[in-house]
């Protein structure tokens, strides 16, 4: 008898076990609504470095905005990413910023650097360094987007320029959006090569 | 001389036990079944949004919106609901309209006012492959995007209007847009006089709410909300 009462336990046991973890597996499988979001976040962020870049490359002008603007100066950004670092954009129903933090919290403050404003268009762009633990810049409270620029050599090479001026031949852009899903954080990071085409 | 079986208290303990030991096996499984269609609704779900974002993405990025796309240019400043990409040589357009599944032609992706059999045409291209629920919604008041592609009637006449439409239903028969709106900055035609001189790349930001019924939660729905932009790659 006492044999038999182990062995329906030990199985029981089994089970139990064996079919929470599936349901929990599948769960959390199912829970990926975060990754998704945060995937097209991140698609964004991309997007806003590409349209920057691609616009000063329309008006004949390199990373740093360096060039002659002519009249029209004030749908571009002063400074571009020009400068390797780590920057936020936030996009609003007024556009595109992209912000240059220095203040560590995520949120464009006192400390921090408004690296250039395209405001006729309705788009803009501010720079940010610093701890970002903890920040929210996206859709409330939930994500926090940052960017992160590197000079890197052209040809798809991921090494650093061995000098010269930064971002005078290729940069690395890397978005990386973050999430907290209850007590559990996780991140999508896309990356992509965006070449000086005035090189 | 001792009769061989079992006793009546032996039997009611063997049965207790297996009473017991079976009562755990079938709530285990009903998990399993639960959270395997949980997991499967979540699944169509996102295929579904992801098809969506993904399509609008795809074709919005070697698009244009300005010029003779027959968008209104002034009306950018709002959130719309309809938006009509067209090709950089003129020659095709792809028009997103949000929309109520009622007001939908009958032709449009057949038996989509009934809400149950498709009628197996197989028409809709890339937008068949994910209306394979088989179920209908129960959600009221079901709302769509339609995809509506249009090829010049003559390619080598610039006065040619659009013609050849195909249209199809991005989201599944079991999902729900709930919402769904496009935005465009700049709010005026950048390639217009006044700005002719500044080329730029306009941007085109999508935000939408996709949910579908579900049974594995308590509000009997799920959804998701998604948000991007991309940028136009075709300029003047």
């Amino acid at each position: 008898m006492t044999e038999v009462l182990v062995a329906v336990l030990v199985l029981t046991m089994a089970v139990v076990s064996a079919s929470n973890f599936l349901v929990s597996m599948m769960r959390s499988n199912a829970m990926n609504t975060s990754v998704l979001q945060a995937y097209y976040y991140s698609v964004e962020g991309l997007e806003a470095f590409r349209n920057i870049r691609d616009t000063y490359f329309m008006n004949y002008l390199d990373f740093c905005g360096s060039g002659d603007k002519g009249a029209n100066g004030g749908i571009f950004l002063d400074g571009g990413f020009c400068n390797d670092g780590s920057y936020v954009v936030a996009i609003d129903d007024d556009g595109v910023n992209l912000e240059s933090v220095k203040n560590g919290d995520g949120n464009v403050g006192s400390g921090d650097e408004q690296v250039g404003l395209i405001s006729d268009p309705g788009i803009s762009l501010v720079a940010v360094n610093g701890d970002f633990e903890g920040a929210e810049n996206v859709s409330g409270k939930k994500f926090y987007r940052v960017c992160d620029v590197k000079s890197i050599n052209s040809a798809g090479s991921n090494e650093e320029a061995p000098d010269g001026p930064p971002g005078a031949d290729a940069k690395q852009i890397t978005c990386m959006t973050t999430y907290k899903d209850g007590s559990k954080t996780g991140e999508v990071s896309l990356k992509t090569i965006l070449t000086n085409w005035k090189e | 001389m001792k009769k061989k079986g079992f006793t009546l208290v032996e039997m009611l303990v063997a049965i207790g036990i297996f009473s017991i030991f079976m009562g755990v096996l079938i709530t285990s499984y009903m998990s399993v079944v639960k959270g395997l269609r949980g997991a499967e609704e979540y699944r169509e779900l996102y295929a579904d949004a992801r098809h969506t974002f993904d399509t609008i993405l795809e074709n919005a990025r070697n698009s244009t919106v300005y010029g003779g796309c027959g968008n209104n240019v002034d009306n950018f400043s709002y959130d719309l609901e309809k938006l009509s990409f067209c090709s950089t040589d003129g020659l095709k357009k792809v028009t997103f309209e949000y929309m109520d599944a009622e007001d939908l032609n009958s032709g449009v992706l057949g038996g989509e006012s009934g809400g149950g059999d498709k009628g197996g045409e197989g028409e809709g291209g890339s937008a068949s492959s994910v209306n394979n629920s088989g179920e209908s919604s129960d959600i009221v008041a079901r709302k769509v995007l339609k995809m509506t592609v249009e090829e010049k009637q003559d390619p080598l006449s610039l006065d040619s209007g659009y013609a050849f439409p195909e249209e199809s239903i991005l989201n599944s028969e079991g999902v729900n847009i709930k919402s769904f709106s496009f935005k465009v900055f700049p709010a005026t035609d950048p390639f217009k006089s006044s700005y002719s001189k500044i080329p730029y790349q306009p941007v085109v930001i999508i935000d939408g709410v996709f949910e579908r019924k579900s049974a594995s939660v308590p509000s009997g729905s799920v959804e998701v909300e998604l948000h991007t932009s991309v940028s136009l790659r075709t300029y003047n």
